[in-house]
């Protein structure tokens, strides 16, 4: 009796592990519209009210969270903003004695662009809340409760209220869609560098930095110089979203390009509400 | 009154004598369709409550950017109870779950649940479990596994990444917290399926 129940064990255990490597396998071999596909796009359909629900329950306490845990950082965030105030400062002065300069030389007037203006005419924005997240450093990726219902679509890039560049869709059912961050080391998003326009491709890491890659060594780079979407992408067409500013250069001899660390507009860690572009 | 212990069913009776066990609960030899059809309910409740804290409220409570794993703690908590096929089942469909809900690849969580499920449950059901540093060591050697199965699985997929990397910021900031919450969370799941309730009467 005791060596069958043994037996039975084993073959369970046996069978689900042969069950996982076989779902496994399907997953990654067959397409977006292959089985394993649509019934996750079904489970999740099931699961995506339920973890809207939750998300909402859970935002107060969520809140109160990040208020204590801002509280530890908010010492030494004084210190550096103190300090980045002094800096910026004397930035603006500098830059309001050139900017009177150009004024006057050029008799031009400086006119702010319109934010809305970094997306082309006729692209729509549908906002999303971030019902789910990765819980595991490999993956950098969040899950949205707006889907293809709402016209989401694969690829359809992801802002954030200040039009930051957020992600990218990597899946999508009908009520909810995954958006694979940029710090995921499997993104890599076409950008140029303003205003020299120097191309490159922005990648993540599984540290959560980001760097900018495949920039010509001719390029004169800066701190601070600011960094947008190329279009270039044959994924994301869509020119000029800004994704982040110039961090650090790295310059070898012997390498054929820079590499430039990125430091991105976005928060990822207190993204909320998020805005999808429909292309 | 029966007090066979070989292995984790769903119905279960006290032990005639002595402490209580802190193991899996034995299979009762007499135990009605409604016992039955209450435990899988109480498992699917759970089931479906570790998922949603897993995916909605895991990713927030973050020590030195890793997260407590819940989905694990569960899964290790349930073997211990249970017994390693019910931990093994358990595990399979809580990684299918989270697979689902966070559009992970399907089968890879599942993977590593399954493997942490059974050896939970084959530890209750072979080795002295009455200390209350059962579940501490058992999410100890728990997170070790899975981190372990995890880091080979990511290899295969081509995710690659330093190996101090892997030590110093995803596993042992995991398992510190994952063995912090260890024994709340296996109290709770004891609270939640009742052991032993049914051979009290």
């Amino acid at each position: 009796m005791k060596r069958k129940r043994a037996l039975w064990r084993r073959l369970l255990v046996a069978a689900l592990l042969v069950l996982s490597l076989a779902m496994l396998t399907l997953y990654f071999r067959e397409s977006e519209g292959g089985p394993a596909h649509r019934v996750q796009r079904a489970g999740l359909r099931l699961l995506s009210p339920l973890q809207s629900g939750v998300s909402t329950i859970i935002s107060p306490f969520q809140d109160a969270w990040n208020w204590v845990g801002d509280l530890f950082t908010a010492q030494s965030e004084n210190t550096r903003l103190r300090k980045e105030v002094a800096k910026l400062q004397a930035l603006t002065a500098r830059q309001l004695k050139q900017l009177r300069e150009y004024q006057r030389l050029q008799g031009l007037q400086i006119v702010m662009e319109d934010e809305d203006k970094v997306f082309p005419d006729g692209v729509e924005l549908v906002p999303a809340r971030i019902v789910a997240s990765s819980t595991e450093a490999w993956y950098s990726t969040v899950t949205i409760n707006s889907g293809s219902s709402k016209g989401v679509a694969l690829y359809d890039p992801v802002v954030n209220e200040q039009r930051g560049l957020v992600g990218r869709v990597t899946a999508v059912s009908s009520h909810a869609a995954q958006v694979t961050l940029l710090t995921d080391q499997k993104s890599a998003v076409g950008a140029e560098i303003l205003p020299n326009e120097a191309r490159g491709v922005v990648v993540g890491s599984i540290t959560g930095d980001m760097t900018m890659d495949l920039v010509d060594r001719s390029e004169k780079i800066e701190e601070g110089q600011v960094i947008v979407t190329s279009g270039a992408s044959r994924t994301l067409r869509v020119r000029g979203i800004p994704i982040g500013v110039v961090d650090d250069v790295g310059k070898q001899a012997v390498e054929l390009y820079q590499s430039i660390a990125v430091k991105p507009l976005v928060d990822f860690k207190k993204l909320e509400w998020v805005l999808v572009v429909r292309q | 009154m029966s007090s066979g212990n070989d292995g984790g069913g769903l119905g279960r009776v006290q032990v005639s004598s002595g402490r209580r066990r802190r193991g899996p609960a034995p299979v009762a030899e007499l135990r009605t369709g409604r016992d039955v059809a209450i435990e899988l309910g109480r498992l699917a409740a759970m089931l479906i409550i570790t998922i949603l804290v897993q995916t909605t409220v895991a990713s927030h409570i973050r020590v030195l950017g890793a997260s407590s794993d819940f989905a694990l703690l569960a899964v290790v908590s349930v073997g211990l109870l249970r017994g390693s096929e019910v931990g093994a089942l358990f595990g399979f469909i809580v990684g299918i779950g989270v697979a689902i809900s966070l559009f992970g690849p399907l089968g890879l969580s599942s993977l590593v649940l399954v493997v942490v499920g059974y050896f939970s449950g084959r530890y209750a059901e072979t080795a002295d479990v009455m200390s209350g540093w059962t579940p501490v060591l058992a999410v100890v050697a728990g997170t070790t596994v899975a981190q372990f199965l995890t880091v080979i699985m990511q290899f295969l997929l081509e995710r690659q990444t330093p190996l101090g990397f892997v030590v110093t910021r995803i596993f042992l900031p995991s398992l510190v917290l994952n063995a912090l919450l260890a024994a709340p969370i296996y109290l709770l799941t004891r609270l939640w399926l009742r052991e032993g309730v049914y051979g009290r009467e």
